[in-house]
């Protein structure tokens, strides 16, 4: 793989984000609104457990946006093309693809943290170790993200199946990630060997999307 | 070597047979119109050459190898009928994007001169949305080129240009023919063939490619 074709690629999809600032402003505004609800109106005040969950929906919710906005939105422009008769191999593309949805997620999931704790008045979602596991979260979905937006790409059902092949992915991974972010964010500490376990299962999974891609990629 | 051979290829849609049984053998050098009414299986014929669609059935080799392999696909060109740029960035951060892509080191817009013939260098800090069709046309050609291809695949090159600019284009490919770079043009319209000097000309009708003359 060719680090050099991997930035290039992750750097044109951001600077495509950045132009189109509605876009980016109107997913801004969600990651808001979201916190204050977690804040104020989901509990009728703030607690740790409230602002888990909103980031946890939160998360779900932009990695569907964020795959829709990587090889779907290249095949409704007509550059997956492009992609498909450069030299760029699948992995290679995928790789990109998925880092570009796990900045996506992980900026927005900090996003969420500081808006959090800025209308609550908690700051635990920003404690390091959950930082972590929330970088660990946002790597998981960035793959199944990728993922699924690669296998449907063409798939005139992609609206519906989307979301539904998405949360089939990720369910199992965040019912062990929702209880250790729960625990680091009370500041119990994630004990046990959970962290290891989250950590090896989110790599593990990120390295098997980035194989199968190329399966993936050629069947378009 | 054989810059494209196409081996009794077949390609079916759901609605019926596209190309039934296309044989060609292009040198290195050689290049190729292709002419027919629309909907006639131009498009899907450069479209398998590039590896884009697969044939129901045949044999497919680009410079002596599959399509599939990152090797030839950095030996060749394509310019479809739709854009390959991205409409928010301009035509400089395209161009150099592709660049990055096909590897090329230390590519600057300015001093290509694909971009120079083609009359973008004025363009190259606009963004591709605010182009009309031609001068879209134009960056999405310096695009395809920028790599300096072995094989130029260009789907109805000269289709919404102004005359300036099918001169410009000619000029181009008569002088990449020159270089012995392929090109494998499409064309609903007689009249480029006049155009373009050199090239094996072929019609496509029925599915099948029949040759005009040279």
């Amino acid at each position: 793989m060719k680090l050099g074709r991997i930035a290039a690629l992750i750097h044109k999809d951001l600077l495509l984000d950045a132009r189109r600032l509605s876009e980016a402003g109107s997913m801004l505004v969600f990651v808001a609104a979201a916190s204050v609800l977690a804040s104020y109106a989901v509990r009728g005040a703030a607690s740790p457990r409230a602002g888990v969950e909103g980031l946890l929906i939160v998360m779900v919710f932009l990695a569907v946006y964020t795959a829709l906005s990587s090889f779907i939105r290249e095949a409704e422009r007509g550059t997956l093309d492009a992609l498909r008769v450069s030299p760029a191999t699948p992995e290679e593309i995928f790789t990109a693809k998925l880092v570009y949805s796990l900045i996506l997620l992980y900026g927005s999931s900090l996003a969420y943290s500081m808006l959090y704790a800025f209308f609550s008045g908690d700051a635990s979602l920003l404690n390091p170790q959950a930082l972590l596991v929330e970088l660990l979260v946002a790597l998981y979905m960035a793959a199944a993200s990728s993922l699924s937006s690669a296998i449907l790409v063409y798939s005139e059902a992609r609206s519906f199946l989307l979301p539904v092949t998405i949360t089939v992915l990720i369910l199992p991974y965040l019912q062990a990630a929702a209880p250790a972010l729960n625990d680091a964010v009370l500041g119990a500490g994630v004990g046990g060997g959970g962290f290891e376990a989250l950590s090896v299962a989110a790599a593990g999974f990120a390295a098997l999307t980035v194989w199968l891609s190329r399966y993936a990629l050629e069947a378009l | 070597m054989e810059a494209v051979v196409l081996r009794d290829v077949w390609k079916r849609y759901r609605t019926g047979w596209v190309l039934r049984g296309v044989s060609l053998s292009l040198e290195q050098g050689e290049s190729l119109l292709v002419l027919g009414a629309n909907g006639s299986g131009k498009t899907t014929l450069l479209r398998i050459i590039a590896g884009l669609v697969r044939p129901t059935r045949g044999e497919v080799r680009v410079l002596g190898r599959s399509t599939l392999e990152p090797s030839t696909r950095s030996q060749m060109g394509l310019v479809p009928h739709h854009s390959l740029l991205y409409q928010e960035l301009t035509v400089r951060e395209n161009l150099e994007y592709y660049a990055k892509l096909y590897g090329v080191e230390g590519y600057e817009p300015e001093r290509d001169p694909v971009v120079e013939a083609l009359g973008l260098r004025s363009y190259l800090d606009r963004r591709v949305e605010e182009l009309s069709f031609g001068w879209r046309r134009r960056a999405d050609i310096a695009r395809a080129l920028l790599h300096h291809p072995r094989l130029l695949l260009i789907d109805e090159p000269f289709t919404g240009l102004d005359d300036a600019a099918q001169r410009a284009l000619a000029g181009l490919l008569n002088e990449l023919r020159s270089k012995q770079v392929s090109i494998v043009a499409t064309s609903p319209s007689e009249s480029v063939v006049e155009l373009l000097e050199g090239f094996k000309v072929y019609r496509i009708a029925g599915g099948r490619l029949v040759p005009v003359g040279d």
